[in-house]
C-alpha cells in the first residue's frame, strides 16, 4: 500500500503540468460554485432579514384566509389569552398589533391611493425597523393619535410638507366611510421608490377611529431572538391557535413573490452548477485517460512483474484522491476566504446592475454567507464527479494485459 | 545436506504445447506440439529465425499468454486452471523477466524498483533493502542506487533489470531479447554478468534471441523453426 502511494504521488508529479490543469479544474470548480452559492445565498438571506426587519416581521398571526384574501371582517380582537401564550413562548423577543388597509390620501391640490400600515407606536420598535428609515420630521409619537408618515415620494406626488394636514377617505369595518385628518409628522424612504409613494403608517388608535375597528386588528406582528426559531415557532402558534381560526405566517407566506423569485433563481443556479461541474468532470476524465494511456506498457511491466489488477486501479485511485484532496484543500480555503471577505465587505451596486435588483425588491447590495453546507455539497459533488471520471479510465486499466515479449515477427 | 547446485530439479515442463494465432480468420500456427523440460541451473537460449514462435514460448513459459493445446507445468504444478491472481502471485513468487527495452518504472530509483516485487510482497524493508543492495553489489551496480532510470544508459537500466529479475531468487530467468537495444560491448558486459550469476548462484536463465554472442555462451542451445524444436543441444559448454 505504502509504495502504491508512492508510485501515485510521484506520478503526479512526473507530468505536473497535467496534474496542475487537473488540480485548477477542480479548485475552479470548488470556488465558482462555493462563492456563487455563497452570494446567492447570502443575498437572499440578507433580503430575507431586511424585509422582515423592516416591517414584515418574522411571523404574523392573522385569520386564517386574511393573507390570501385581505379584508376588514378578517380582523380580530386579540384576546388575553394570545397575548398571554406570546409572552411565554422564550423565543419570542417582542410583538405588536397591526391594522392593514386601503384608502385615498387628499391634499389641497392632489390626491393618491395609500396602503395604510396602522402600528402601535410604542411596540412597534420591537417588532420592526421601519422608524429608522425616517428621513425627515419624526415618527409618531405614542400621544399624537392622527399623526402619520409617508414616503418622500408621496410627499413631493401631493405637493405637502412635514407638519402640513391632509385628508385620508376610506371605508371603514361597518361599511361607513371614514372621513379623518391627519398631519404629516415624518417622511421616510425605504429605497423602493414604489412603495416609497404609496405607503403610509398610521397610529393604530387613529386607525381604529378611522376604519370604525371597535379594537379590531388585521395582525400581529412578531419578532423572534433568531432567524433559525421561525419554523419551530410558526409550529407552535399553529398548534395552539388553529382551532381558533388564526394561523401563524412566516416570510415565504408574507412575501409568496420574493419566495418565488428565490427558488426560480435557485433552479437556475443548479443547472448552472450542474453544467460546470459536468465540465469538469469530462476535463478529468480526459486529462485521466491521457496518463493512463501513456502509461499500458508501464502498467504491462508491473502485471507481468505480479501486481494484480486491482493494485493497478488502487494506483489511479490514490493519483484521483491526492489531486482531489489537494483541489479541495486549496480551493475551499479559497473559496472561504473570498467568502468572508463578501460576508465582512458586502459590495455595493451600482448602474444598471442596481436597477434590476431593485426591480425585484431587492437592495442592491451583494451579500455572502458562511453556511457550511454550500462547502459540504460542493465537496461532495467534487468527490462525486472525480469519481465517476475515474470509472472509465479504471475500466481500461482492468482490461489492460501484461507486457508480453516484444516483437511478433 | 546437498549444497544447492548439486540438487537439479525440473522447473519448467511443456506437454504437447501448440501456439495457435488466428487474427482476421488468418490462423498461424506460432508453436506446434512443444515437448520442453528445463531443469534448475540451466543456462537456455532458444534461438530461429525471425517469426519463428521464440517470443511465444518465452510468454507461455512465463504464464504471461495461455497455449492453445497442451500443458505447462511449473514445479511440477499444472498451471492451466489457475486464475488471472493465481497467475501474477506465482509470477511475484517464482519468475523474474527482463525485457528487451528494459522497462524499469521510471518514476522509482534503481533501487526502488529492484526493490518493488517485494514490496508488493509486503516484505519488510531492512530485508528487502538488505537484500537489494547485495545483488547490486553482486553486480557492481550500487552507485546506480539512487538514481532515475532517466538518468542511467542503457547498459545501467538492463544492469538494474537484471538485479530486478533475480534479486527474489526466482525458479528462473526469463529474458527476451535482453541484448537487442544495446551495443555489443555493453552486452558482453550484460552477459558475463548473468553468467556469473548463473555459474556463482545456480540461478536458471532462459533467453531469446538471435544475437551470436547471446548464442555463443549458452549451455543449452534450442533451435526454433516455423514451431518446431529443430534442434536441442545440451551441455555445450
Ligand atoms: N499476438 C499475435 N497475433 C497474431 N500473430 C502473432 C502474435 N504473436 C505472434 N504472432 C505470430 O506468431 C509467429 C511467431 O511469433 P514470435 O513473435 O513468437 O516469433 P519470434 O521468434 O519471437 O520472432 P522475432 O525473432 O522476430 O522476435 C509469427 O508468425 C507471428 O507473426
Ligand atoms: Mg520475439
Amino acid at each position: 500500500m505504502k509504495i502504491l502511494l508512492k508510485l501515485a504521488w510521484r506520478n503526479i508529479w512526473r507530468n505536473w503540468r497535467r496534474s496542475l490543469i487537473t488540480l485548477i479544474a477542480i479548485i475552479f470548480a470548488i470556488v465558482l460554485s462555493v462563492v456563487m452559492r455563497g452570494i446567492q445565498l447570502g443575498t437572499y438571506e440578507f433580503n430575507i432579514k431586511t424585509s422582515i426587519e423592516l416591517f414584515t416581521g418574522y411571523l404574523q398571526l392573522q385569520l386564517q384566509g386574511y393573507n390570501d384574501n385581505p379584508s376588514l371582517h378578517r380582523t380580530f380582537k386579540p384576546d388575553s389569552s394570545i397575548i398571554k401564550e406570546l409572552i411565554d413562548i422564550p423565543q419570542i423577543k417582542g410583538f405588536s398589533p397591526r391594522i392593514y388597509s386601503g384608502g385615498l390620501i387628499n391634499s389641497k391640490s392632489n390626491s393618491t391611493g395609500a396602503i395604510i400600515f396602522a402600528i402601535d407606536p410604542v411596540n412597534e420598535s420591537k417588532v420592526s425597523s421601519f422608524h429608522t428609515k425616517i428621513k425627515d420630521g419624526e415618527f409618531i409619537a405614542p400621544d399624537n393619535t392622527f399623526d402619520i408618515v409617508v414616503g418622500k415620494r408621496m410627499l413631493k406626488n401631493l405637493n405637502v410638507n412635514i407638519g402640513d394636514t391632509v385628508v385620508i377617505l376610506t371605508s371603514g369595518y361597518d361599511g361607513s366611510m371614514g372621513n379623518y385628518k391627519f398631519r404629516i409628522c415624518g417622511a421616510f424612504s425605504m429605497g423602493y421608490s414604489d412603495f416609497d409613494g404609496i405607503a403610509v403608517f398610521m397610529h393604530i388608535k387613529g386607525a381604529d377611529e378611522l376604519l370604525s375597528m371597535n379594537g379590531r386588528i388585521s395582525s400581529i406582528a412578531i419578532a423572534l431572538n433568531n432567524l433559525r426559531d421561525i419554523p419551530i415557532v410558526k409550529e407552535k402558534l399553529n398548534n395552539k391557535f388553529k382551532i381558533s381560526g388564526y394561523e401563524a405566517l412566516d416570510w415565504k407566506n408574507l412575501m409568496p413573490d420574493l419566495k418565488q423569485l428565490m427558488e426560480l433563481d435557485d433552479i437556475s443556479a443548479v443547472i448552472y452548477l450542474a453544467i460546470l461541474m459536468l465540465v469538469v468532470a469530462f476535463g478529468i476524465l480526459n486529462t485521466l485517460l491521457m496518463s493512463v494511456t501513456e502509461r499500458f506498457r508501464e502498467f504491462g511491466v508491473l502485471l507481468a512483474i505480479g501486481i494484480k489488477h486491482q493494485q493497478l486501479i488502487l494506483i489511479l485511485i490514490l493519483e484521483v484522491f491526492l489531486m482531489t484532496l489537494i483541489g479541495i484543500i486549496v480551493g475551499t480555503g479559497l473559496s472561504y476566504l473570498i467568502n468572508y471577505y463578501v460576508y465582512l465587505n458586502p459590495i455595493n451596486l451600482s448602474g444598471d446592475f442596481a436597477k434590476i435588483y431593485e426591480e425585484f425588491g431587492f437592495i442592491p447590495q451583494i451579500h455572502s454567507t458562511m453556511d457550511i453546507s454550500i462547502f459540504l455539497s460542493t465537496v461532495y459533488s467534487i468527490i462525486i464527479i472525480t469519481a465517476i471520471s475515474t470509472i472509465y479510465p479504471a475500466y481500461r486499466v482492468m482490461k489492460l494485459e501484461a507486457l508480453k515479449g516484444i516483437r511478433y515477427t | 545436506m546437498f549444497k544447492n547446485e548439486s540438487v537439479i530439479m525440473e522447473i519448467i515442463r511443456l506437454e504437447n504445447v501448440s501456439k495457435i494465432y488466428s487474427s482476421n480468420g488468418v490462423s498461424v500456427n506460432a508453436l506446434n506440439d512443444i515437448n520442453l523440460s528445463i531443469n534448475s541451473g540451466e543456462y537456455t537460449v532458444i534461438a530461429g529465425p525471425s517469426g519463428s514462435g521464440k517470443t511465444t514460448l518465452l510468454n507461455i513459459i512465463g504464464t504471461l499468454d495461455k497455449p492453445s493445446k497442451g500443458k505447462v507445468f511449473i514445479n511440477n504444478e499444472d498451471i492451466s486452471n489457475k486464475n488471472k491472481s493465481e497467475l501474477s502471485r506465482l509470477r511475484l513468487d517464482k519468475l523474474g523477466f527482463i525485457f528487451q527495452a528494459y522497462n524499469l518504472i521510471p518514476v522509482l530509483t534503481a533501487l526502488e524498483n529492484i526493490e518493488f516485487a517485494m514490496m508488493i510482497k509486503g516484505i519488510k524493508e531492512l530485508e528487502r533493502r538488505e537484500k537489494a543492495l547485495k545483488v547490486m553489489r553482486e553486480l557492481g551496480i550500487e552507485e546506480l542506487a539512487n538514481k532515475r532510470p532517466n538518468q542511467m544508459s542503457g547498459g545501467q537500466q538492463q544492469r538494474v533489470a537484471v538485479a530486478r529479475a533475480i534479486v527474489n531468487s526466482p525458479l528462473i530467468v526469463l529474458a527476451d531479447e535482453p541484448t537487442a537495444n544495446l551495443d555489443s560491448k555493453t552486452a558482453i558486459l550484460l552477459l558475463d554478468m548473468m553468467q556469473n550469476m548463473n555459474e556463482k548462484k545456480n540461478i536458471t536463465f532462459v533467453f531469446s534471441s538471435h544475437d551470436q554472442k547471446v548464442i555463443e555462451r549458452a549451455k543449452r542451445l534450442i533451435i526454433l523453426k516455423d514451431g518446431f524444436i529443430l534442434e536441442d543441444i545440451n551441455n555445450r559448454r
